[in-house]
């Protein structure tokens, strides 16, 4: 049986708050969306979503606040603070420099 | 900024964890409904969308777990492991921990205790703003074996008044008062001062005012100021005191001002001060003249002069006073001495060693910790190698291991602290009076503060460094040794051996210390003294000079007071005797002696005696020994003039000549006093005190003393009483026959010889008493750490003995084995400790009497009681390694 992969912590921080730069989100809509915009490919288990939250939020780069969402149930959005736009500007740079990298790396290895 | 939020929120995450897990259960609880949900909308069945919805989870503490991780909590949850651990190990060996604890607790509370009494006498500055700059200032007498003395009034008139670094010399004479007008006549020690001393020592009254110029003249000179002390216990506190009429010594005295609580100038035992009067003459006042040395001097050295440069000036004002008046000056010059070092003195000296010694004890209680540590690591090397091996960081490894020695810190710590703040007060009132500002003596929020952050300090040190001794090997050998081989553990029982020899050489300073000092004690109790001390006992009054004017009132009611004494019991009480100054109470007059024929030759020293005016059967009540000639007779008071020397005066100043019939003066040959003819000899008498060295002392009859020299000086009356019970019994007795003779004179002191004598030995006693204490500790301690690495080697190597008594090595080889190992550790502990000890002899010569820093029998009794130990611990180790079944060993793998 197959498990997805799990997502390596540093990427799953910047997709977290790639996706509530948007809009502030609860934590089953986060881990559908990453669902969503990985094409299904990333498939977040709530064993390492809920704990980077509440890492993100000790850190100071999103809030969280209870409140009653679209069909009247309750659940606790995050939202980015203004440390979290900061800190997303400066990893989604470096992000992508990695990623450029690695492509590359993957390339070479293939030829 | 980001580091401080960060922190910030961890300790907020910290203080709300609780609230923080419900929260998340709240949060994860509502993801899972709306899986549920989300199932069901896609078409499953509800059971099958709960099943997916749970799958899809998981377990929900495992995620509160690590939600409470990411919160930066691990560490707390790591701590609170460790420390549970640490209880358990800790509740796991209750012996062994109460022990680390309990000594631990003894170190540091009497480490601590000690501590206090030294900060109070030693360390702490003297209660007057820039105490640094106050010095006592005193003559020095090249003649002789005068030495250093106090200095004459006119003396003391011509420094103030020429010296320029200084901004203040002030001068005090300490005497007796009767106080009378408010119920029981009070008998009190008090200090005539010139009118400046309080504003040289730069302390203000509590009420009132201190002394105006104009009081230091005949006339205005009936003023007093209360210390502290006096005031709540003569005058009940009364805030109204001040100018109100008190009787002194008969006189009507204007009370003028209270010193505060914090005062006690030159010592508590003085009680109030009136002028000292150098202008005009007050009847039965001190004579003013440049002969007669009783004023003690204090100077404040003026802002901008060194202490060097006001020595110097000092100097030279000396030199020319010494031109100036040749008849009395001639051999004196001028010194000073910071006030501090005069107030604190030997016992400085002494109080050091004992605080040396007791940190050696708390360095033992230290070190057995440490080792425990040790041992632990040593008994967890397979699981912390293992766990290094799957990458537990050092740090974490490290932590673990320090925080069961930091939980025994904590708690010995905090045991010792209690102990100290409760035996502090206890400690203070069992040391002797006569330690300087011993009333300071108190447990406060700055001793507190100093004594817990050492304790907190020393924790870290015997916790944390054995723990990295321990982390700092590699997971290779130990999982090499997983089979229970010991090769491993090697280096951490170096560690541990190291610190045993440690252990052995503080026990071997101890040890030493404490027989040096306790063969002082028994040489002084052996030595002949002059005076013996049992049955006998003494009372002191002052016979005022309002009520008894002349000479020849003192005289008789001296007479009468010796007739009713030996009335008071009949049978019980076997002699009377009175004397101007009594032995052990720090009371002495000494004198220039002329001896007839002597030729006084320049360059050679006079004779210098103490002077004794004696009554009644003196000789026979103190218990002196007549070593040749008689004692004073009844009919002496009224013959020819006579006197009693003691043997060593009779050696220096009368030998080769025969002694008896010999005949001297008091002061130069062409002195008033009559030539005495010397009719006895005594054995030396040891005045100052019984571990001080005798001085030559002339005896002569009350009634052949000088008037004048009796009304002006002979005042204190010792009685000495020989008894044939229990001297303190005849107490009531004899208070009563004192009543009887004048109800209006207070005793000043009523106590037996014995009790003169462990007052004036009470410092050595408590010190040697510590020394002793501490060695036993520091025995049983080391015993306690040696018998630990014997039995863990034993332990480690029963495999290896069983190998070897397979192979036929016989039991008592074992033996020998075990004993070499013991002999090795107490070998290089005594290699490192005895030099220590002679060292630690030289620090306490003070305390030493009759013996050398390095005293052969102090060495060897450290040295066979270091063996005894070290064999006695190596029995039960050496037992089981002759014990061991070969069979049963080598099975066990």
């Amino acid at each position: 049986m197959s498990r997805p992969t799990d997502l390596v912590q540093g990427t799953l921080d910047l997709l977290i708050l790639k996706i509530i730069a948007l809009e502030p989100q609860h934590g089953w809509a986060i881990a559908q969306r990453i669902r969503e915009l990985s094409g299904h490919v990333l498939l977040v288990q709530q064993g390492s979503l809920y704990p980077a939250l509440h890492k993100l939020e000790t850190q100071g780069y999103i809030k969280a606040e209870w409140d009653t969402s679209e069909a009247n149930r309750r659940a606790k959005y995050y939202a980015l603070t203004r440390a979290g736009k900061k800190h997303l500007a400066k990893e989604l740079e470096s992000w992508e420099r990695l990623s450029a990298a690695v492509t590359l790396v993957a390339r070479t290895s293939q030829t | 900024m980001r580091l401080i939020r960060g922190l910030f929120m961890r300790i907020r995450n910290l203080v709300r964890a609780g609230r923080l897990d419900r929260d998340t259960r709240d949060e994860l609880r509502a993801h899972y409904d709306r899986q549920i949900a989300e199932n069901l909308a896609a078409g499953l069945s509800p059971g099958e969308a709960r099943r997916a919805a749970t799958l899809d989870i998981g377990q929900i503490d495992p995620l509160v777990d690590a939600s409470r991780d990411a919160r930066g909590l691990a560490w707390w949850d790591a701590l609170r492991g460790d420390l549970r651990y640490a209880f358990r190990q800790i509740r796991k060996r209750p012996g062994f921990s109460a022990a680390a604890i309990l000594t631990l607790a003894i170190g540091v509370g009497a480490t601590a205790a000690v501590f206090a009494v030294v900060d109070a006498v030693v360390l702490r500055p003297l209660p007057y703003p820039n105490a640094e700059r106050l010095y006592s200032i005193y003559e020095f007498n090249t003649r002789g074996n005068v030495g250093r003395t106090r200095a004459t009034p006119l003396n003391y008139i011509d420094w103030r008044d020429q010296a320029k670094s200084f901004s203040g010399m002030a001068g005090h004479i300490g005497t007796g008062f009767t106080l009378t007008g408010r119920g029981d006549p009070r008998f009190t020690l008090g200090q005539l001062i010139t009118t400046n001393l309080l504003d040289v020592l730069q302390v203000k009254p509590r009420l009132g005012r201190t002394f105006l110029p104009q009081e230091g003249q005949a006339g205005q000179h009936q003023v007093v100021i209360l210390t502290h002390g006096l005031w709540v216990s003569y005058f009940g506190a009364d805030p109204n005191v001040i100018d109100t009429i008190t009787t002194i010594n008969g006189l009507p005295y204007r009370i003028v001002g209270v010193m505060p609580a914090s005062y006690s100038y030159p010592a508590a035992d003085y009680q109030l001060y009136v002028p000292f009067v150098l202008q005009g003459t007050v009847a039965g006042a001190p004579p003013i003249n440049r002969g007669s040395r009783f004023v003690q001097v204090i100077g404040r050295v003026a802002d901008g002069f060194t202490p060097a440069a006001a020595s110097t000036e000092l100097e030279a004002i000396g030199g020319r006073l010494a031109q100036a008046y040749p008849e009395t000056n001639s051999t004196v010059s001028v010194r000073m001495k910071s006030l501090t070092e005069q107030t604190i003195g030997d016992s400085s000296a002494s109080l050091v060693i004992v605080l040396v010694a007791v940190g050696f004890v708390l360095l033992i209680a230290c070190v057995n910790v440490a080792g425990l540590t040790i041992a632990r690591g040593q008994a967890r090397a397979r699981e912390l190698a293992v766990r290094t091996a799957i990458g537990a960081s050092r740090g974490r490894l490290v932590a673990q291991l320090a925080t069961e020695g930091l939980v025994i810190f904590a708690i010995g710590g905090a045991l010792g602290l209690a102990l100290a703040s409760w035996s502090v007060s206890a400690l203070a009132a069992s040391l002797p009076q006569s330690l300087p500002r011993i009333n300071e003596i108190a447990i406060d929020a700055r001793f507190l503060a100093i004594a817990g952050g050492f304790t907190l300090l020393t924790g870290l040190v015997f916790s944390v460094l054995p723990a990295l001794q321990v982390a700092r090997r590699g997971p290779a050998g130990d999982l090499a040794g997983a089979r229970g081989t010991v090769s491993a553990s090697a280096s951490a029982q170096r560690a541990r051996a190291s610190l045993i020899v440690v252990q052995i050489a503080a026990a071997v300073v101890l040890v030493t210390g404490a027989a040096l000092a306790l063969r002082s004690f028994q040489r002084l109790n052996a030595v002949e003294k002059g005076y013996t001390l049992s049955h006998a006992m003494t009372m002191n009054f002052v016979l005022g000079d309002k009520r008894y004017p002349a000479a020849r009132d003192i005289r008789s009611f001296i007479a009468r007071a010796d007739e009713a004494l030996m009335a008071a019991a009949p049978g019980v009480i076997q002699a009377v005797g009175t004397t101007t100054h009594l032995p052990l109470q720090g009371n002495n007059l000494e004198n220039v002696f002329t001896v007839d024929g002597a030729a006084s030759t320049p360059g050679v020293d006079p004779p210098i005696a103490g002077v004794r005016g004696v009554t009644g059967r003196y000789l026979v009540a103190i218990g002196g020994t007549l070593v040749e000639g008689r004692d004073f007779t009844e009919a002496d008071a009224n013959g020819q003039p006579v006197a009693i020397v003691t043997a060593d005066f009779a050696k220096k100043y009368i030998e080769p000549r025969p002694v008896i019939g010999a005949r001297l003066k008091m002061g130069d040959a062409d002195s008033d006093d009559d030539w005495r003819t010397v009719i006895g000899v005594i054995a030396d008498v040891r005045h100052g005190g019984i571990d001080r060295e005798p001085r030559p002392e002339v005896w002569m009859p009350l009634a052949q003393i000088p008037d004048s020299l009796l009304a002006t000086w002979f005042r204190g009356v010792n009685v000495v009483v020989r008894t044939a019970v229990d001297p303190i019994s005849t107490v009531p007795a004899l208070r009563q026959a004192m009543r009887t003779l004048d109800p209006e004179l207070p005793l000043v002191s009523v106590k037996s010889m014995e009790e003169l004598a462990a007052t004036s030995t009470a410092e050595r006693t408590l010190e040697t008493s510590l020394l002793a204490g501490f060695a036993a500790i520091a025995l049983t301690l080391s015993a306690i750490g040696l018998f630990g690495v014997l039995a863990f080697y034993v332990a480690q190597h029963l495999q290896e003995f069983g190998v070897r008594l397979a192979l036929g090595a016989t039991p008592s080889g074992l033996l020998s084995l075990i004993m070499r190992r013991g002999a090795a550790l107490l070998l290089a502990g005594l290699v490192v400790g005895l030099p220590s000890a002679v060292l630690l002899g030289r620090g306490m010569s003070t305390l030493l009497y009759g013996i050398q820093p390095f005293d052969p029998p102090a060495l060897a009794a450290a040295i066979v009681l270091m063996t005894l130990v070290t064999a006695t611990a190596c029995l039960v180790p050496a037992r089981r390694a002759m014990n061991t079944n070969p069979v049963r060993v080598l099975r066990q793998d």
